[in-house]
Order: structure tokens, then C-alpha cells, then sequence
């Protein structure tokens, strides 16, 4: 056991290592940053100047090292155009993503368990293909467009809600259906696939036959199998989780790491964006380790 | 009105039900929509409720607070902060920090200073203040990136508390203007030394009309009128600045009455605000940046000037900002505004197909020839104006292939002359008034912005720079745009008007040179 | 089928297995017309046409018009073409790369395996839109950009199936026997093992084509993708966007068309998967 999850833990490790690689270098093939930082007017010298200071001129090789000499020390340098330590602007935005990211996750888990369950107890009825055409809406309709159109009813033409901005609980209704509706479909279409999967196992059949309760069969023992699957699912859905908060916060000027990223991506800020991308995949990373240690910790009969 | 979307403090003390509430532990009986009422009355009483509150939306965020250090614009630091020389609503210098300034010699100015003026944490503005901000910007140490914009000033020496001399390292007529926007907004010494600049730029302390209360980078930025300003106290208490990049999010905020004032409306969304009681258009002409094509001097066929002036005369400016600006451009032969000191109005040329053709027979090409050309989306209508521009050329026979790119791929192609050899930008000289700052830039060889390479120009460009005086320097700044209308070293298109949206309540005249002073808002 | 309705109720259930028509027909309606609408007497979705500019649906324009009065059925279907081909062509790159890279890892095992497992962990660990928005504003956006990028970041799932699927495949005694006949690895791989992945992966690519779509989309709303004046559903509803004051359908619309790709595609996978019975896990 110890020696799968220090099998793993390095071969994160190594993740993390070949993603630093990848972005920073597709970050420096197209050049420096240096001239569109500078205000328009700079002359040639005041840009060559700007670029040494950066260190810019260096070789990659060099640039690359003193980067992640830098990150081991904990510093993954500043922003080039909010001349913050980039460590420190992500925390700033890390919260907003967060509350986002918390609120979807909690409202579509519930629609998306009802849903599936739903789905699965009247299966193959014309219920179940309701419940379905409501799951698959949620991920047919690209977030942006719902977010949109929440916009427009909402916001356009009722003015119940605010479009957009960050502070009050108004602000937060529209983004977090828009987020989640997606999760939730994910959600209730496999709930709904691995509870049908286990409810027509033997052990059921037992259960019934031993005269337990339905709900008690339900709860006890086809959720607790069926929701296995789910979890470990989980990491890939929460990377396109991420991705879906990008978009949301974009369209609802949420002050998330999402939009700091288009941002940084739009402003040529390297270490902010190298720093955003290694904070994506560790946090990738780190929950599929878990999912996966989960997963061996809740069912000891999988064996690795 | 105001319709603010937020939530009401929660606190430790609460009402329940029942009609009593619970002070702490202790719970009292007075019925709660008593007390409620009684609170209410408090609050109407005092002043604090009278306080006089303005939202501003803008489209760009600010970062950072440190007017020496500023990577974008100064809408906002203007306003915390002071300069020597101030501008007034007709774009006339007036003494701001400095009663008068005054040049000794053509290497030397000196500026007497204003007395009795603070910043916000009690330091007197000063001799010392006003050398220690502008030293701090010319030490190559701190990298400052808008060293640029003072370039010309070699150092400043204090002769008395309230006077300084700058000495500039070659004739500067510019000077006074200089002293009037970023980055030599004044700073206090003490300050800043014992912050630091990291810290100063995050909690800045000025001498200006307004004190920074909140600053939250993407999120909002709030201040407090100061009520010691030498000028007065201003007429609106707290003003909250929101950025909101997307315009159709701005506007509904301006409609629904969530902020009152907006900057940069985009011209196909003034129908948006037509009919819309409560709020209007507020209109600078000529406000905004001058587009152009910029054309590469070096490249065949551009090199030569009759291929040049063909294509400027094939287009149609007209029907650009009548039908893709909806009226919100005017069509203009110059790069240089009509508020720059140096304007020559020169118009643009009309459309003539005709003698396009024939200049460009002349030139060897009867057939026309074909011609890359890159436009970005970024300017009001850029794209669509670009496509224009590609029919108005093909009917004379230049095929334009036509390339929008993301505007952070062009800026850095741009910047490294690496762009198509046909290209359009945008240039402008709102902050100087000044028509060096239009023409300087994008006309003398060398410059990392210019694709011109003619010696007549550089050395009439050369000569704006060291001429003091002001009548002589006039003539030369309108003789290169003379220059520039005949030999079209690139092709000035239109000047945008800048569009803002206010509510009806709040008295806000758009400026020339963009700035949002507080000061002179009112609330009615 | 044991159902635990019928466990805990005893009604007779009805079955209702259409949706795989749905789907189908769903498809059908949208794919129809963009193919056909070259075509069709419909307005250029290229040209201006300043004076109808922001018109309502109506008898002249079935969808109306954008802000430089061009139809936005015509432009619809256009940017429905180009979206659908670029999701195709970068649907098939990802299959092919994934599956060689899935077959050699499964069939040949030992440190390759290790390595193309991490790689597939690597290229997992980026969300992808956030490598596609670096890759596009690094490189420019143009037609071939966007397909192989969308290909080169979508081959991990394909690889992950090939893989599991030629685990199970490798230990099948007539693979054993062609070995024995001493046939080359990758004859074995191409002639033998390939054909017995193409149902999962056909299967796999029919769910995943609703994510490219919605990935293309997102893209050319965030403006990072094909540019206009060249319609696509996501630049569409990008445009869009900036003029809702004004034009809702113009949001709208091209929304809905990517609405019904995704449920059709997803139906119809659903139902292959169900009739194939495949397992995708």
C-alpha cells in the first residue's frame, strides 16, 4: 500500500515537472513580452532596457532554471502587469473561484442525484426520457450560452438580477446555475447508468428476497456501490469544471482565477499564466491521487 | 436612483420572530419594528445618510496605484493625486501644484510651487516632494516604464521650499505638459520610503482631490473626497469605480441604475441607450484614437509614392464612419487632433478612383497587384471598416488579403515589426495635446512603432523637438503634416469620437484628453 | 431486466427505446440544411447590408439580421458546416493518435506503456480550454491551428479505451497463435487487434463529439478562434453577445443549433452504446 501511493506521488511529481516544461516553453517560443509591455511611444533602447531587466534576453535554458529554482523556493515570480507576486494574486482570486466552484458542485450534486435516480427507478419509460432530456440539456447547452440567456431574461429583460459582478448573493444565482448545469448531467446520467448496473446484481435480488425494505436497498446498497464510478470520475470532471469557470466568469465578470487567465493569456503575462497552469494541474493532479487512494480506502475488494 | 444589489450586514445581534430582540445574551422586549422604525429616524438624521455616492463603470481595471509606475491609463490615479500644471475644461494649462513656471534658458525651468498644500497623511507638499517623485522615475534602478514620457528632463534641483528648477537635456517646449499628466504626479517622500513602492502602489497616499478608501484589483475601487483639498472640498462624497470590460454588461448596468456614469460605449450600441429614460449620450468629437494604415516605406510596390498615394485616394472614408461608425468618426487627413497644439486641418482626401488608377499606371502597375493587410477587431467597427477598405482597393485593382488577429498576436507582431506590410492601427495624442506625441512615434525612423523611413521627415521631426518657441515650432509640427498629406508615408483614415453614458442626474462633461476629473462632476 | 420499480411495485413497465431515432433525426435536421445551403435560395452570409442591419425574424430574414445586416440563417448554417468540419477532422486526428498510442501501450507494455500513460496524465492535468486559448494566442488562429490543436489535446480518452481494450484483446489465445506464426507487432496490431477496437472507439467518438462542439464553441466565443467575418457557432454567439441590448436571437439562435448537435450526438451515442454493449469504462 505504501508503496503505491509513493509510486504515485512521483509519478505526480512528474506530471507537475513535464507540465512546467510544456507551458513554459510554448509560453517563449513566440517571443518576449517586453515590447507590449511598454507603453506605445518607448523608444527601441527604453524596450531593450525593459527586456534586460526581465531577463528576457537571457538563454531559455537559463530563464527556465532560474524559474524553477524559484518555484522550489516558493517564489513563482511577479505579474508583468500587476507587478504583484503572482502567488499573491491568485490567492486574491482563488476565493471567488472557489465560492463558484462550491455553490455548482452543491446544487447540480442534488438536482443531479435526483435526476439520476429518478431516471434509473422508472427506467426506459417516458419518464426516464424526460428526466434524460433534461440531463443532457444541461450538458448540450454550452455554459456560455446559458449564462447568457440567464442574462438576457434575467437580467435584460425582468432586471431581477444583477448581470454580472461579485460581492452580493444576487450576483452569484446566475453564474452557479450556468457552472453547474453541466456537472449536473454528468452527474444524473451516471448515477442513473451505474444504478441500473447494480441494482441488477445478484446481491439485490438477496436483498429483496430477505425482505429489507426498498428504500433501505436503494440507500444502503445500490447507492453506496453506484456511487463509485461517480467519484471516480470526479478528477476529470473537475478539470472541466475549471474550464466551465473560465468561460462563467468571463461572461459574468466574476474576479476568478478563470478570468485572470484569459486575462494573463490576452496580456502575454507569462508567470502569471505558468503559474495559473501549474495551479490547474496540481490541483488535477492532487485529486485524482486521492480519488484514487479513496477509492482502494472504500472498496477493499478492488485490487491494484 | 440608486438600485444597489447587495446584501444587508449580517450581525451578532439578531431579531426573532416573536417580535422581541437579543441584545447579546440579554434578551429585551421592545417590539422590533419599533426599534426599526427608531433606527430608521437615526439614520435619516445623520449627515452620513445625506452622503452623496457615484458608480463609474470603466472597461479597463487598474492594477496599481503608483502614478510613477503606471501600466495603463491614469483615469484614476488622476484623481488621488496632483500634478505641477493642471488642464483645464478647454485643455489650457493652468497652475496646478506650481503658480508659475517660467523657462530660464532653453535648458532650464523653473516652477514656484503652491504653499500650504498637504498630502493626505499630513507631509507638505513641497520642493523636496516634487524632486523626490520625479527622481525616483529617472533612477534607472527602479525600471520605471514610463520613463519614456520624461525623457527629455536630466535632473531637478530644489532652490527654495516652494521652488525647483528642471534642467532638461536639450531644448523641451514640451516641458509644461510634461508636468501636467503621468507620471510626475507628486508623492510623499516620507511615504513612500517608509512603505516601500510594492506597498505604496496598493495603499497610495496623495495630495489630490479624492483619498483611496478600497482598492480590489478587478473588483472595485473606492474613494473618499478629501476634505482639506486646496481647491475645496468636492461636491460627491464616494465614488466607486467598477471595471466591467464587456459593454453590454456597463450599458444594462447603467440601465438598471447600478452605477450612473460609463466611459467607452461602443457606437452600435448607442441605439441601446436611445428612448432610455434617465440617461444619455455624452459625446466628445474627435475624442478618441485616429486609425490609420500603416503602410511599410521599405517594401515594394509601397516604396514608391505615387503607389502610396493611389491607395489613399481609392477609399471612401466617408461611408466608413457614416455607415460602420454611425456618424461617430470624423474622416481626417492628419494624424494630429484638432485640440493638439500644432493641428493643421487638413482634410481627407475624397475618394477618387480615377486618378488612383492612373498613379498607379504610372508607377508600373496598370494591373494592380496583390497586397497582405492586417487589421485587428479592437477599435470601434476595425474589422468591418477593414473589409471596406479591401473592396475600395480592389476596385483599382489591389488585391488585400485581409488578416484579423487576436490583438495580443498583433501587438507583439506590431512591436517587433513583424506585421503585414499593410496594417491598420490606432494612434492618438489625448493625453499631451500635443501633435509630437501623434506624429513622433509612428513617423521618425527608428522608432519600434514606425514603418516610415524619409529623411525630410526625421529631420523636421527632429527640429519639433528642440524648437522652444512656440510660434516656429507650430509651423514646423504643421509642415510634417503637410509633408505627410503629400508623400502618405501611411494613410490617416478617420478620428473617432469617444462615447460616454451617464445618467440624467449626473453632470459630467466628456474631455478631450479622456480624463474623468471627480472634481468637476456633480450630483444633482 | 430486474428494475427496482418493478421490485418494489409490480407495474408493468413500458419500454421506450427511441431515442437512438431521436437522436438520429435530431441530427438529421440540422445537418441537412448546412450541407444543402450552398444551395438554397438564401442571402450571402458574407455580405453587408447596412440598411437591414439588427431586423427581427421575420418574412425577409426567417432569423433576422446582425448589426451589419447579413442573415443569420445563412450565417447559421455556414458556421454550422465549418463548426461540424473542424470538430470531425479534429474528432478523427485525436482517434488515430489515441489509438496508436493506446494499442502500443497496451500491446508492447514495459517502460513505453509507463511513459504514454504519463503523457495522457500530462495532457489530462491542462484543462483544455485553457491550452487551446495558449496555443491559439501564441500561434495565431487559423483553420488548421484550431483542428490539430483540438486533435492533438483530445487524443487521451481514445488512448485510454485502445489501451484497456487491447489489454483484454492481448490475452486472447489466437492472438497468441499469430504470434506463434511469428506475424510483425505492428501486423499483428493493424490486422488483428485494431478491427476489434473500432466498435468502442466509433462509440467513444460519437460521445465525445458533443464535447468538441461545445469546446470549438467556447473558443470562438472567447474570440480565440476562426475569426470573423467567417461564421461559426461560437464566434456567432460571441458577436452576439456584444449587441443583446439590441438583438437577443442573435444569441439565441446559434445557440439552440449547438443544442440540438449535442443531444442529438449524445442520443445517438447512447443508444449505439446500449446496442453494442459497450463498455466504456
Amino acid at each position: 500500500m505504501l508503496r503505491y501511493i509513493l509510486q504515485r506521488l512521483g509519478q505526480s511529481v512528474l506530471v507537475m515537472f513535464g507540465v512546467s516544461l510544456l507551458i513554459f516553453y510554448s509560453l517563449h517560443l513566440t517571443g518576449d513580452p517586453a515590447a507590449v509591455m511598454m507603453p506605445p511611444g518607448s523608444s527601441q533602447q527604453e524596450i531593450e532596457n525593459f527586456r534586460h531587466s526581465m531577463g528576457f534576453d537571457r538563454s531559455l535554458i537559463w530563464q527556465y532554471w532560474h524559474y524553477l529554482t524559484g518555484v522550489l523556493h516558493g517564489d513563482l515570480g511577479e505579474s508583468l502587469r500587476y507587478s504583484q507576486p503572482v502567488t499573491e494574486l491568485i490567492g486574491q482570486r482563488v476565493p471567488a473561484t472557489l465560492l463558484l466552484a462550491v455553490s455548482a458542485l452543491l446544487w447540480s450534486t442534488v438536482a443531479g442525484l435526483l435526476l439520476g435516480i429518478v431516471s434509473a427507478l422508472y427506467q426506459n419509460t417516458a419518464w426516464d426520457l424526460l428526466s434524460r432530456l433534461l440531463a443532457f440539456s444541461g450538458q448540450a447547452i454550452p455554459v456560455f450560452w446559458l449564462g447568457l440567456l440567464l442574462i438576457i431574461v434575467f437580467s435584460l429583460n425582468l432586471r431581477w438580477l444583477p448581470s454580472g459582478g461579485y460581492g452580493s448573493a444576487s450576483q452569484l444565482i446566475m453564474p452557479a446555475l450556468s457552472l453547474g448545469a453541466y456537472y449536473m448531467s454528468a452527474i444524473a446520467r451516471l448515477i442513473r447508468a451505474s444504478l441500473i448496473d447494480v441494482m441488477q446484481q445478484d446481491y439485490i435480488r438477496t436483498a429483496r428476497a430477505k425482505g429489507l425494505s426498498a428504500w433501505r436497498i436503494v440507500v444502503r446498497h445500490g447507492l453506496r456501490n453506484a456511487l463509485i464510478p461517480v467519484i471516480t470520475v470526479q478528477g476529470m470532471y473537475f478539470a472541466s469544471l475549471l474550464g466551465g469557470a473560465l468561460v462563467t466568469e468571463i461572461i459574468f465578470a466574476w474576479p476568478g482565477i478563470g478570468r485572470l487567465a484569459v486575462q494573463a493569456i490576452q496580456n502575454r503575462d507569462f508567470p502569471l499564466v505558468q503559474a495559473i497552469v501549474l495551479l490547474a494541474a496540481l490541483v488535477f493532479v492532487g485529486i485524482n491521487l486521492i480519488i484514487d487512494l479513496l477509492y482502494v480506502v472504500l472498496n477493499p475488494r478492488i485490487r491494484l | 436612483m440608486i438600485e444597489r444589489f447587495s446584501n444587508a450586514p449580517t450581525s451578532f445581534n439578531s431579531v426573532n420572530l416573536s417580535g422581541g430582540f437579543t441584545l447579546g445574551m440579554t434578551v429585551m422586549r421592545i417590539p422590533a419594528f419599533k426599534l426599526a422604525s427608531l433606527a430608521l429616524l437615526v439614520g435619516l438624521a445623520t449627515p452620513a445618510a445625506f452622503a452623496s455616492e457615484l458608480v463609474i463603470a470603466q472597461t479597463t481595471s487598474a492594477t496599481a496605484m503608483d502614478p510613477g509606475f503606471l501600466k495603463e491609463s491614469a483615469t484614476l490615479v488622476d484623481n488621488l493625486f496632483d500634478t505641477l500644471v493642471l488642464r483645464d475644461a478647454n485643455m489650457q494649462l493652468q497652475p496646478g501644484l506650481a503658480t508659475r513656471w517660467k523657462s530660464l534658458d532653453d535648458t532650464t525651468w523653473e516652477f514656484t510651487l503652491r504653499q500650504g498644500v498637504k498630502f493626505s497623511d499630513g507631509e507638505p507638499v513641497n520642493a523636496q516632494a516634487v524632486k523626490f517623485s520625479i527622481d525616483r522615475i529617472l533612477d534607472p534602478a527602479n525600471h520605471a516604464p514610463t520613463i519614456s514620457y520624461i525623457r527629455t528632463i536630466r535632473s531637478v534641483e530644489v532652490t527654495g521650499d516652494y521652488q525647483v528648477k528642471i534642467h532638461t537635456s536639450g531644448p523641451d517646449p514640451l516641458l509644461p505638459t510634461r508636468m501636467s499628466r503621468y507620471p510626475t504626479y507628486i508623492v510623499p517622500p516620507a511615504y513612500v520610503t517608509k512603505v516601500g513602492a510594492a506597498e505604496f502602489a496598493r495603499k497610495p497616499v496623495g495630495s489630490g482631490a479624492y483619498i483611496l478608501q478600497t482598492f480590489i484589483p478587478d473588483e472595485k475601487v473606492v474613494m473618499q473626497a478629501n476634505p482639506d483639498y486646496w481647491r475645496g472640498k468636492p461636491a460627491i462624497d464616494t465614488v466607486t469605480w467598477r471595471p466591467i470590460p464587456e459593454a453590454t454588461a456597463r450599458i444594462t448596468a447603467l440601465l438598471t441604475g447600478e452605477v450612473q456614469l460609463v466611459d467607452s460605449v461602443p457606437a452600435d450600441l448607442v441605439p441601446a441607450l436611445k428612448n432610455k429614460p434617465g440617461v444619455h449620450l455624452e459625446q466628445v468629437k474627435n475624442g478618441g484614437l485616429t486609425i490609420y494604415l500603416g503602410l511599410k516605406n521599405d517594401q515594394k510596390p509601397l516604396n514608391d509614392v505615387r503607389v502610396r498615394q493611389a491607395l489613399s485616394l481609392a477609399l471612401n472614408r466617408t461611408a466608413y464612419t457614416r455607415d460602420l461608425l454611425h456618424g461617430f468618426g470624423t474622416p481626417t487627413g492628419t494624424m494630429a487632433g484638432p485640440k493638439d497644439f500644432g493641428y493643421d486641418a487638413i482634410p481627407a482626401p475624397a475618394q477618387d478612383v480615377a486618378k488612383a488608377k492612373s498613379l498607379l499606371a504610372e508607377a508600373g502597375y496598370p494591373q494592380g497587384f496583390t497586397l497582405k493587410f492586417q487589421a485587428p477587431r479592437r477599435y470601434i467597427a476595425s474589422a468591418d471598416v477593414a473589409q471596406a477598405v479591401v473592396q475600395d482597393l480592389a476596385a483599382i485593382g489591389v488585391k488585400a488579403e485581409l488578416e484579423v488577429p487576436e490583438w495580443s498576436v498583433y501587438t507583439q507582431q506590431v512591436a517587433a515589426q513583424k506585421q503585414a506590410p499593410l496594417y491598420m492601427l490606432a494612434w492618438g495624442s489625448t493625453q499631451t495635446l500635443d501633435a509630437d506625441a501623434a506624429l513622433y512615434p509612428i513617423l521618425h525612423s527608428g522608432e519600434p512603432y514606425s514603418t516610415v523611413n524619409s529623411p525630410e521627415l526625421d529631420a523636421l521631426l527632429n527640429s519639433s523637438r528642440t524648437t522652444v518657441d512656440p510660434a516656429k515650432r507650430e509651423k514646423i509640427l504643421q509642415q510634417i503634416q503637410q509633408v505627410v498629406a503629400v508623400q502618405q508615408p501611411l494613410i490617416p483614415l478617420y478620428k473617432e469620437d469617444s462615447l460616454y453614458a451617464s445618467a440624467d442626474n449626473v453632470t459630467f462633461k466628456g474631455r478631450a484628453d479622456s480624463r474623468i476629473p471627480l472634481f468637476d462632476l456633480r450630483l444633482k | 431486466m430486474i428494475s427496482l420499480r418493478s421490485v418494489l411495485q409490480r407495474k408493468p413497465r413500458r419500454r421506450f427505446y427511441g431515442d437512438g431515432i431521436l437522436g438520429g433525426l435530431l441530427l438529421l435536421l440540422v445537418i441537412i440544411p448546412a450541407l444543402l445551403a450552398p444551395w438554397l435560395p438564401l442571402p450571402d452570409p458574407l455580405k453587408n447590408d447596412l440598411a437591414a442591419a439588427f431586423s427581427a425574424p421575420g418574412s425577409q430574414h426567417l432569423l433576422g439580421t446582425d448589426q451589419l445586416g447579413r442573415d443569420l440563417l445563412s450565417r447559421i448554417l455556414a458556421g454550422t458546416r465549418l463548426s461540424l468540419m473542424v470538430v470531425l477532422l479534429a474528432a478523427v486526428i485525436a482517434a488515430v493518435i489515441g489509438s496508436v498510442l493506446g494499442m502500443i501501450a497496451g500491446y508492447v507494455g514495459g517502460w513505453l506503456d509507463a511513459l504514454i500513460m504519463r503523457l495522457m496524465d500530462i495532457q489530462l492535468a491542462v484543462p483544455f480550454i485553457l491550452l487551446i486559448l495558449l496555443v491559439m494566442a501564441l500561434f495565431g488562429a487559423s483553420l488548421t491551428n484550431i483542428i490539430l490543436i483540438m486533435g492533438v489535446t483530445s487524443w487521451a480518452i481514445y488512448a485510454r479505451v485502445a489501451r484497456a481494450k487491447t489489454l483484454e484483446i492481448r490475452e486472447l489465445e489466437y492472438i497468441e497463435s499469430v504470434k506463434a506464426m511469428g506475424f510483425s507487432t505492428p501486423r499483428i496490431l493493424l490486422r488483428h487487434v485494431l478491427p476489434n477496437l473500432m466498435t468502442p472507439l466509433i462509440v467513444l467518438l460519437t460521445l465525445d463529439i458533443p464535447r468538441l462542439i461545445v469546446l470549438e464553441a467556447s473558443i470562438g466565443f472567447l474570440g480565440m478562434g476562426i475569426q470573423p467575418p467567417t461564421p461559426t457557432l461560437g464566434n456567432l454567439i460571441g458577436e452576439g453577445r456584444s449587441y443583446m441590448l439590441l438583438a437577443q436571437w442573435l444569441v439565441l439562435y446559434p445557440g439552440l443549433v449547438i443544442a440540438a448537435l449535442v443531444i442529438g450526438c449524445n442520443l445517438l451515442g447512447d443508444s449505439l452504446l446500449r446496442k453494442t454493449h459497450t463498455r466504456l469504462d
